[in-house]
């Protein structure tokens, strides 16, 4: 009976394993040893039809241009991925100049929320800019409050004698911009 | 390969393969689906294995040394066989699909004995079938596929034995169960 050891001995020879010694030492056995090369014998066979098996597995040449063609769908989809992310990139730009336009559009529509009717005033021309000054004049110091359009040109001025009463018109223009902005 | 064909391999951009992959493909792929074969057994499509190595192999191609083109395919498709079994168990594919019937002859296997050898084969732990196609199909040393494989020597040697062994105890229950039935 022969033991793991022999089997996985003659086994790695069959491998071509082993070393020039040790696989002399196993043909010395083999040619004394029956049993042994009958073990060897029935390893080979067992070889042989894994190896049949195996090569029955090798396809035919169709088999090789399935796959050459499956590799050129595989390639074309990839090279149209590419071309799509280039479309991506000037779609990127077009989708950048729209958020520009629609930033530029909801800033011009926030100034013209500005647009108002001063009280008692006979204007209705958009006020971007109040401001409040200190002049000198003959009767004492003035505070005149001056109303601005977007291009800077001046629209009303307002004179008050005491700086409550310009501050009193501010806020009651400011509450009308509000109002305004609101409708 | 020659160095301009290997530059060709190496540069090309196109959207048709390059003509040098092609004929690898067309060489080296019978042995290759046969490896693939012998690893996923039914659970997945050889060709589906092969195709996905090249694929992997073709997309980084400029990185690869293109000069013994065998062992980088050999290792793709061990590689990819063995990752795809890492993945939850699916039905087993169509066996028509595999191409075992339709051999390059068109022989058609019909030894009960080879079938019973299929049958324990695909039994096998996955990278103990690996380690026995590369060894007993592929004829590489120990040392060769222990790198191939990325393990000891002594792990490719128990492998590759305990697959033998494992493989003559099917072989032995098969036969006795053959037996019985009859």
């Amino acid at each position: 009976m022969l033991s793991d050891q022999d089997i996985e001995l003659l086994e790695t020879y069959l491998d071509k394993a082993l070393d020039g010694e040790l696989a002399q030492r196993v043909e010395q056995r083999l040619a004394q040893e029956p049993e042994l090369a009958a073990e060897l014998a029935r390893l080979q066979e067992a070889r042989e039809l894994r190896m049949q098996l195996w090569q029955s597995y090798e396809p035919s040449a169709e088999s090789a241009e399935r796959i050459i063609a499956g590799l050129r769908k595989r390639e074309a989809r990839r090279a149209w991925f590419w071309r799509i992310l280039d479309y991506r990139e000037r779609i990127a730009a077009a989708a950048a100049c729209i958020a520009v336009f629609l930033i530029g559009w909801q800033w011009g529509r926030n100034a013209n929320a500005y647009r108002m009717v001063p009280a008692g005033g006979t204007t209705s021309q958009p006020v971007s800019l109040i401001t409040q000054h200190q002049v000198p004049s003959q009767h004492g110091d003035v505070y005149e409050v001056r109303l601005t359009d977007a291009d800077g040109k001046l629209v009303r001025t307002e004179r008050f004698d005491n700086l409550q009463d310009a501050q009193s018109f501010i806020n009651e223009l400011k509450g009308q911009l509000v109002r305004g902005r609101n409708r | 390969m020659s160095n301009s064909s290997r530059d060709n391999l190496a540069h090309s951009g196109d959207a048709d393969l390059d003509a040098m992959f092609e004929r690898l493909v067309r060489d080296h792929s019978p042995r290759l689906m046969a490896i693939a074969r012998a690893i996923v057994g039914r659970r997945f499509s050889p060709e589906d294995v092969v195709q996905q190595a090249f694929a992997n192999l073709y997309e980084h191609r400029e990185r690869y040394d293109w000069s013994e083109p065998m062992p980088l395919l050999r290792r793709a498709v061990v590689n990819e066989a063995l990752r795809l079994l890492r993945r939850p168990p699916m039905s087993p594919i169509d066996s028509v699909q595999v191409g075992e019937d339709a051999s390059p002859d068109g022989r058609v296997l019909q030894s009960e004995t080879v079938e019973q050898v299929r049958r324990a084969i695909d039994q096998l732990p996955d990278h103990f079938k690996a380690a026995l196609v590369l060894c007993e199909y592929e004829r590489m040393s120990y040392p060769e596929i222990a790198q191939e494989l990325g393990i000891t020597l002594q792990q490719t040697k128990t492998w590759i034995f305990r697959a033998r062994r494992q493989l003559e105890h099917k072989l032995a229950e098969f036969v006795r169960d053959g037996r019985s039935v009859k």
